[in-house]
């Protein structure tokens, strides 16, 4: 495993000096998988990329803690989700997602880690989507890339709000599934 | 959404954002924070080699006692942020061995740590350069905001721990107490005094409640008045009710044959950019009035030549097409100061004026704060002097003037580890002291500036909000100046904060995250802190002939008489080393019509009507005259200011052929005359905002357009 060798390297260096090298390509790595999955717990984008930051500073302080026999996309999800959680208390009216939640978001992330050897989850996400029907396409494209909003996507794709939300979820099932079946 | 959706939607979200590319951003902001984790980390390393040579025989039995308490403490802290706690995560007993691994390492780094301190204590009074005499700076009232680590074994010792855990984090452990009892006088006064001001908690209604502490300066804020305010509330949280802003009236159109003068003040602010950002990030309606659009365009940065000639600034002006009214031109001015190179800058006595109160409790204030000062602190050497006045129930000296060399870094570190907020407050008395120490430690031709650090839920007492003003006012004449840092929400007196600092030659920041603590403290800081002019007054003459009216956009609540220009008692805003200022003027081309609609008067004689002094000036293809006027900083009230004025010539050309600087700015008052629903956005949009924004990003090497572009896809 990759990630393991890495961190074999950094417990090679002297004293505190661990590599910053190393744990930069780990962040290269991973940082991206990582703002997505805080975005999935956050659902916003500036709280996530800070969540995603101040996890990996802990991570970078602790990382003579890190458990090599354990993945370091895992470990990383442990720590954002308890930065997130930290940042729940804080804004005490945002709510907390339930377990089952929290599992598949997990189950999925895993997943994908997977996918580092093959370019990179969203590299292949960006084939899944090329394989998609042009209908879901395009509902994915006005919801997701061009920024409207579900009322708004319906109005540009010219149908009733309620076929876009299927075809929006068509269409995750779908991509779901094409990463799935890579990984 | 279905639970299992909920993944590949925020992966497919965050894939909108980024593709499959890296956030180059992200990624330079994370590893200057670990740079600086190094530093840090290096630092506690320096002193723990030193300590095991001073305090081996030192108390060893207290000093364990502090660190298995504070081990304690810090372990229970470090479990909630790495344990992984999961029921899935099958794995998280193997990570609990390790941590019991690390425990015996750590106890006696802990131990050896907690001697250092005390002994660090002992000779913390000869680091100081200046004996402090006044009874108020009472050492005991200092210890009591600010507990040195002995005193309170409770609290971890970041010094110790300062590897593994955040500095952040030690400070949260304090969150969870009630707020210090203050003596009861000052509660008393406080409560008072505060009850006039504050809105009652539970109020939602939005019923007019007055304009918070506006109310003796209506003159400068416009009519508005309260009932912007009470409209807005409705809409907003409760929380952001609380904050309170000033009513602002934004310039109309004038006709250059009335009103052939227009003159405002500079203003380099930018707190109210962050502050809306903040609001719109967090889903939260903006109110109008939070909304300064100079604050939202000068948050940017724009490549301006460095002055070349004989004055500290340069000024650039460009036309173009109005994008947002076809038939209009848009006029931007931009000033640019002289950037003064880091090496070069003169010794600075900082004075650092920090609110500990109760209501700074909280993740996104003091901590924040301490943070940020600690991104400032490297910045600094031995010629400058640090010192701390903090103010709550009772103000005290935390820390008298100290050079930050090598010794002197680490006692103000070790005080900024130290802070915790507690009690009410009483802003006045503190504020008197911050001077009295930096007129103490007064640096002839250096950078002298006190920096109030709140989040303006500031109780001056009898004296008000007016007194308060006139006093940074008086300060700023003999040559300390003031910065104001706006921290946190609900409470965030942003009015009150600007006004200061309007009056007073200072600014205002608003800082949010660390980031942003960054970018004040480094970008806009240490560029304010060397002023390189003040009283910086801009007047604009436009030719009637080529003008038909114009408007400013922005700066609703800097502008001048026409006569203030010349008026070398009058104040205005500083510019500070490398700053740029940028202001737009929507002009209507034309011929302007000589005789304005207005009946005949009765009771005086017709006015004359003002006719061109120089049929060759007027005839010129000149649309406008830029007039500056300016001192150097050092410069008194008496001081003549210096004048200077550039000609602009008329032009055809269209926004799409303008700069990316002009695309962008334009970009930013358009969208803050959205957020402000002004009748001048002509056929403005947010899609425009957009396509100005991405059409004018240009390099961006900071990601600051990229995520302005972001917020504005948020707002619609």
């Amino acid at each position: 495993m990759q990630a393991v060798e890495k961190i074999l390297n950094m417990k090679n260096q002297t004293d505190h000096g661990m590599d910053r090298k190393s744990f930069s390509i780990l962040v290269k790595e991973h940082h991206r998988g990582l703002l997505a999955y805080a975005r999935a717990l956050t659902k916003e984008d500036h709280t996530s990329r800070d969540i995603v930051q101040d996890a990996f500073v802990v991570a970078w302080r602790n990382l003579e803690t890190f458990d090599i026999t354990r993945d370091f996309g895992s470990w990383m999800r442990g720590i954002v989700r308890n930065k997130w959680r930290e940042s729940l208390r804080k804004n005490a009216r945002e709510t907390a997602l339930d377990d089952e939640t929290l599992e598949y978001l997990e189950a999925d992330a895993k997943q994908w880690d997977g996918l580092r050897d093959q370019g990179g989850v969203f590299t292949r996400l960006e084939l899944c989507l090329k394989k998609l029907p042009e209908n879901l396409a395009d509902a994915v494209k006005a919801f997701y890339y061009d920024g409207y909003n579900g009322a708004e996507a319906a109005t540009v794709l010219n149908v009733q709000s309620a076929t876009l939300r299927k075809r929006l979820e068509r269409a995750r099932g779908g991509l779901r599934d094409c990463l799935a079946a890579n990984s | 959404m279905k639970n299992e959706d909920k993944m590949i939607d925020a992966l497919l979200q965050e894939h909108a954002r980024k593709g499959d590319k890296d956030d180059a951003e992200f990624i330079t902001s994370l590893e200057e924070r670990l740079d600086e984790e190094e530093g840090v980390v290096n630092l506690a390393s320096t002193k723990r080699r030193s300590s095991s040579k001073a305090g081996i025989g030192l108390g060893i039995a207290a000093a364990l006692t502090v660190a298995a308490v504070g081990y304690y403490g810090w372990n229970e802290k470090r479990e909630t942020d790495l344990a992984v706690n999961d029921s899935y995560e099958a794995e998280a007993q193997k990570a609990s061995i390790s941590h019991l691994e690390m425990q015996g390492r750590n106890e006696t780094r802990l131990a050896k740590t907690a001697l250092k301190s005390e002994s660090k204590l002992s000779h913390s009074g000869e680091k100081m350069k200046m004996a402090v005499s006044e009874p108020v700076m009472d050492e005991s009232v200092a210890s009591d905001l600010a507990p040195s680590p002995l005193a309170l074994p409770a609290v971890p010792k970041p010094r110790v721990s300062q590897k593994n855990v955040t500095k952040r984090e030690m400070t949260r452990s304090y969150e969870r107490k009630p707020s210090a009892p203050s003596s009861g006088m000052a509660k008393e006064i406080a409560a008072k005094t505060k009850s006039s001001f504050d809105v009652p908690s539970g109020r939602k209604d939005g019923l007019d409640f007055g304009n918070g502490w506006g109310s003796e300066d209506e003159d400068e804020d416009g009519d508005g008045g309260g009932g912007g305010f009470g409209r807005l509330s409705k809409k907003s949280k409760e929380n952001e009710a609380r904050s309170r802003y000033s009513a602002l009236t934004d310039n109309t159109f004038k006709s250059p044959w009335s009103d052939p003068l227009s003159t405002f003040s500079v203003d380099v602010d930018t707190a109210s950019y962050t502050n809306v950002r903040r609001m719109i990030q967090s889903g939260q309606a903006v109110p109008k009035d939070s909304v300064r659009i100079e604050e939202m365009i000068n948050y940017f940065n724009y490549s301006y030549p460095q002055p070349a000639g004989e004055h500290p600034f340069s000024v650039n002006v460009e036309t173009a097409s109005c994008p947002w009214n076809a038939e209009h031109r848009l006029v931007k001015i931009g000033l640019k100061g002289k950037d003064i190179i880091r090496e070069q800058r003169p010794a600075a006595n900082l004075v650092f004026l920090l609110d500990v109160s109760g209501s700074m409790n909280s993740q996104d204030k003091l901590p924040l704060l301490v943070d940020s000062m600690k991104i400032l602190l490297k910045e600094l050497n031995a010629d400058d002097s640090v010192s701390i006045v903090v103010y709550a129930g009772a103000q005290g000296l935390a820390l008298p003037p100290t050079y930050v060399d090598e010794n002197g870094r680490k006692v103000i570190l070790n005080k900024l580890n130290n802070f915790r907020s507690g009690g009410s407050t009483n802003g006045g008395a503190g504020i008197n002291l911050a001077y009295k120490m930096a007129k103490k430690h007064f640096v002839k031709g250096g950078v002298n500036r006190v920096i109030l650090g709140t989040d303006g839920d500031f109780n001056v007492g009898v004296t008000g909000t007016d007194s308060l003003v006139n006093m940074v006012e008086r300060e700023a004449k003999s040559g300390v100046f003031m910065s104001v840092l706006g921290f946190g929400q609900g409470n965030l007196n942003d009015n009150m904060l600007e006004k200061i600092t309007n009056k007073g030659n200072g600014n205002y920041f608003y800082i949010d995250n660390l980031r942003e603590g960054r970018k004040v403290f480094l970008d806009d800081m240490m560029g304010t802190m060397v002023t390189i002019a003040k009283d910086v007054k801009i007047q604009i003459e436009f030719n009637p002939t080529k003008v038909k009216s114009y408007r400013l956009i922005g700066y609703a609540n800097r502008m001048l008489k026409a006569e203030d220009f010349k008026n070398k008692l009058i104040d205005a805003g500083e510019i500070g080393s490398g700053h740029t200022v940028t202001a737009f003027y929507e002009v209507v081309p034309g011929n302007a019509n000589q005789t304005p609609a207005v009946d005949d008067l009765e009771y005086q004689k017709k006015r004359v009507v003002p006719k061109p002094v120089n049929r060759e000036a007027v005839d010129s293809p000149n649309m406008l005259t830029v007039k500056l006027a300016y001192k150097q900083p050092e410069a008194t009230k008496e001081t003549e200011s210096t004048y200077f004025r550039t000609r602009v010539v008329a032009n055809e050309k269209t926004w799409q052929d303008a700069s990316a600087d002009f695309k962008f700015a334009a970009s930013v008052s358009l969208f803050g005359m959205l957020q402000r629903q002004s009748e001048h956005a002509g056929q403005g949009t947010y899609q425009l905002v957009r396509k100005l924004a991405e059409a004018g990003r240009g390099d961006d090497p900071k990601g600051l357009r990229t995520e302005f572009s972001d917020l504005v896809r948020k707002v619609k």
